[in-house]
């Protein structure tokens, strides 16, 4: 921890220790807390383990609920969307892949919110018993879902190769694509952790918000929407990350428009998430 | 610092001593300036009756983070301290003194409001054993997370792995997870990992007033191997015995301020001496007290038979103590009375609740009322003692006096074989005899 190197020397070699200095001047304090981020990297990673440790241990599937779910959901979309009329013109493998394409990274994408929102109050007993960078807590589970997302993707790779869509450019586009992501669930992770500190109500409200977002964003592709939501929506960074996936497989040109405002709103989300946060954790301890 | 003045206030003290540096440790690992913290009551907040009001309000305070109007107040204020390195230090103080917040601003849980600390090299905070255990992991996953929390680095837990699990003596669970372990095995290891702990700066709460005694001396003995090692300890508590065997200097927290820094015998001196509270009587309005303040102890008696108040009692006398309280309009509907009898190094021999030894108090309405409480067959040994009065309504403590008063048990030597001995090493006695034989024990023998 702390800026301490390596091999901390023990008190007796007095000039050698770092100093820190705990202020009630915000300018000091945003100067120790990015010091922190730093010297807390090993604690960040500890709790990006446990996250990924204790969430399918006592289970019977372990690790493939991460493909189970958006694959089962997926084949349910595809099977009553078909019979709605919609992409009838496709195979029902292929139906399949375009739902996926949207789901797999909503998924991974809504479980890494989700799981923020509710994670300072999980971790209420660490946060007023020892002190961490506050963000560690929600940006790990942030970080676990992006494994998780890593093997979910890599089914859909295999699908995409199945049906003979695989490209290349999938590949090249996902670490982008999953860095769009991971902005924008830091940023609402934030909010919403810092937030449901508080007001209890909020962990209430994620889910209901986070099942509305998965129907705007993964089953109509945006092209299919009127103007007016076609304005709205495309400023959904998690539209973006969809279309680029389905624009990919497609074999079609990636709307850079489209990219450049969902980075651009991921951007906004993440550095709101991060003031937002920042300006509320001093009260943390009173108020969990 | 060992050869500072007991009576130095804290500015004056800190000045001294960067002028007095002690051989060998010249410098200071902790260093505090114009520490103040401020809180909000946050009890009852005021409706308004306009919509709208409350929705801004409300709006307001999501952004600002403070709510309403509530009234402040100072839990510290200007706090200087400072601790040079290789120092172990006591910090002690009442119950709503201001101790625990300092102990928050100095683990780093919450920010001052004013002022800046400087701290030099590692600082760690040990305010529970076994922070971030997780259930379900291992035994070894749980070192290494519980280490990262604490502060260590991964390569150091790797380090000490072995002398951890030695230490804990839990080799053979390693890869259970822990919730299998019995609480012992549980303890000892989340123990055997914050005693491992490398740091310059140790921070200590009395986490180490829970546990068993063997586990309390083994966590004594831990923190002075720290202090000795030439870090820096600071420790919170309560218990006076633990702070005058582990700390050269104590600090004195009263109101939210430092009033007296020095050799820990003498503020731990100072500390019994100076509370205001002599024998019994009416109960001062300004003594230390907690509470929501809707009711008021206002004096506390100890009576002898013939219903005289008194100083004293003669050890195995019963006791009666009378307590009186005045009540603020709205009275109280389920007012519920504690009283604790407490040596004066704050060890307690006995407790009595109306909860659990009476029932349900009547509501009380009117403006003042009385209680007393009889108390048979207590067998203190001599010295003195504090009784602590607490009244709580609906789960909320109304008032908490720690030491509403004290009196003195006097020596009577009821058997002139045996020694009467003072409460300092024990605290209750019983009417004892020992026989002695010349064969082993077995169960059936008389």
């Amino acid at each position: 921890m702390k800026t301490t190197p390596d091999d901390s020397p023990l008190p007796g070699d007095a000039g050698a220790l770092p100093e820190t200095v705990i202020s009630s001047r915000a300018d000091v304090r945003l100067l120790q807390a990015i010091r922190d981020l730093w010297a807390y990297r090993d604690l960040f990673a500890a709790f990006v383990r446990r996250d990924l440790t204790v969430r399918y241990r006592q289970t019977a599937l372990g690790v493939i609920w991460v493909v189970l779910q958006p694959l089962a959901t997926g084949g349910v979309f595809a099977v009553i969307f078909r019979r709605l009329g919609a992409g009838a013109d496709q195979s029902a493998l292929e139906s399949l892949l375009f739902y996926m394409a949207g789901l797999v990274p909503w998924m991974a994408f809504a479980s890494a919110v989700q799981k923020a929102a509710t994670s300072l109050e999980t971790n209420a007993s660490l946060v007023t018993k020892v002190y961490f960078p506050r963000m560690a807590v929600p940006g790990a589970y942030v970080a676990a879902g992006a494994v998780d997302f890593l093997i979910a993707f890599s089914v859909l790779a295999g699908l995409a190769a199945w049906t003979g869509r695989f490209s290349i450019w999938l590949l090249v586009a996902m670490p982008l694509l999953l860095l769009l992501q991971t902005a924008a669930a830091l940023g609402l992770g934030f909010f919403f952790a810092i937030l449901n500190a508080q007001y209890r109500d909020v962990k209430y409200v994620v889910p209901f918000v986070l099942t509305i977002g998965l129907f705007l964003t993964v089953i109509l592709p945006l092209a299919q929407w009127g103007d007016l939501g076609r304005a709205i929506l495309s400023w959904n960074p998690m539209m973006a990350v969809v279309e680029a996936y389905r624009a990919v497989l497609a074999g079609k040109a990636v709307d850079a428009m489209l990219m450049a405002k969902g980075t651009l709103s991921a951007l906004v989300a993440l550095a709101g998430g991060v003031w937002f946060f920042r300006h509320r954790e001093h009260r943390l301890v009173d108020i969990l | 610092m060992t050869n500072d003045s007991q009576q130095a206030k804290a500015p004056a003290f800190a000045r001294q001593l960067e002028t007095t540096p002690r051989a060998g440790a010249g410098t200071w690992a902790v260093r505090m300036q114009g520490i103040g913290k401020q809180y909000r009551l946050g009890a009852a907040r005021q409706a308004s009756d306009n919509l709208r009001e409350d929705v801004t309000n409300a709006l307001r305070s999501l952004v600002t983070g403070g709510a309403g109007r509530q009234p402040l107040f100072w839990a510290l204020r200007g706090v200087d301290l400072e601790v040079a390195r290789g120092e172990s230090v006591g910090i002690i103080g009442r119950n709503g003194a201001g101790k625990s917040t300092l102990l928050k601003i100095l683990s780093r849980i919450t920010p001052p409001t004013t002022g800046e600390m400087r701290y030099r090299g590692r600082l760690a905070s040990l305010l529970e054993v076994g922070t971030g255990f997780h259930r379900e992991l291992t035994g070894r996953e749980n070192i290494y997370l519980n280490g990262s929390i604490l502060g260590m680095r991964r390569h150091e837990i790797a380090r000490q792995f072995d002398a951890i699990v030695d230490f804990a003596g839990v080799e053979q669970f390693l890869d259970t997870p822990v919730k299998f372990y019995s609480s012992g095995m549980y303890v000892r290891l989340a123990f055997a990992v914050a005693a491992h702990l490398r740091t310059d700066i140790l921070v200590v709460d009395e986490v180490l007033a829970v546990g068993d005694a063997a586990f309390q001396k083994k966590c004594l003995g831990k923190m002075q191997d720290a202090a000795s090692d030439g870090r820096t300890v600071l420790f919170v508590s309560h218990n006076m015995a633990a702070v005058e065997s582990l700390c050269s200097k104590a600090i004195l927290i009263e109101s939210g301020s430092i009033t007296r820094v020095g050799r820990t015998s003498e503020v731990v001196g100072h500390y019994f001496s100076g509370n205001g509270t002599g024998g019994f009587g009416a109960i001062p309005e300004d003594i230390p007290r907690s509470g929501t303040g809707q009711a008021r102890f206002t004096a506390a008696y100890l009576l002898d038979e013939t219903g005289q108040p008194v100083n004293s009692v003669f050890m195995g006398d019963s006791i009666r103590i009378a307590a009186s309280f005045r009540v603020k309009p709205g009275g109280l509907l389920t007012p519920r009375f504690g009283v604790r009898i407490c040596t004066l190094r704050g060890i307690c021999a006995a407790r009595f609740t109306t909860k659990e030894t009476y029932g349900e108090v009547a509501p009380i309405m009117g403006e003042a009322g009385h209680f007393l409480l009889d108390l048979e067959g207590l067998r203190l040994l001599p010295g003195k003692y504090a009784i602590e009065l607490g009244f709580s309504e609906a789960g909320q403590m109304v008032d908490f006096i720690e030491q509403a008063a004290t009196f003195e048990v006097r020596a009577k030597n009821t058997n002139p074989d045996h020694k009467v001995i003072d409460n300092s090493m024990a605290i209750t006695y019983a009417e004892c005899q020992w026989n002695f034989s010349g064969v082993p024990f077995e169960e059936g023998s008389p």
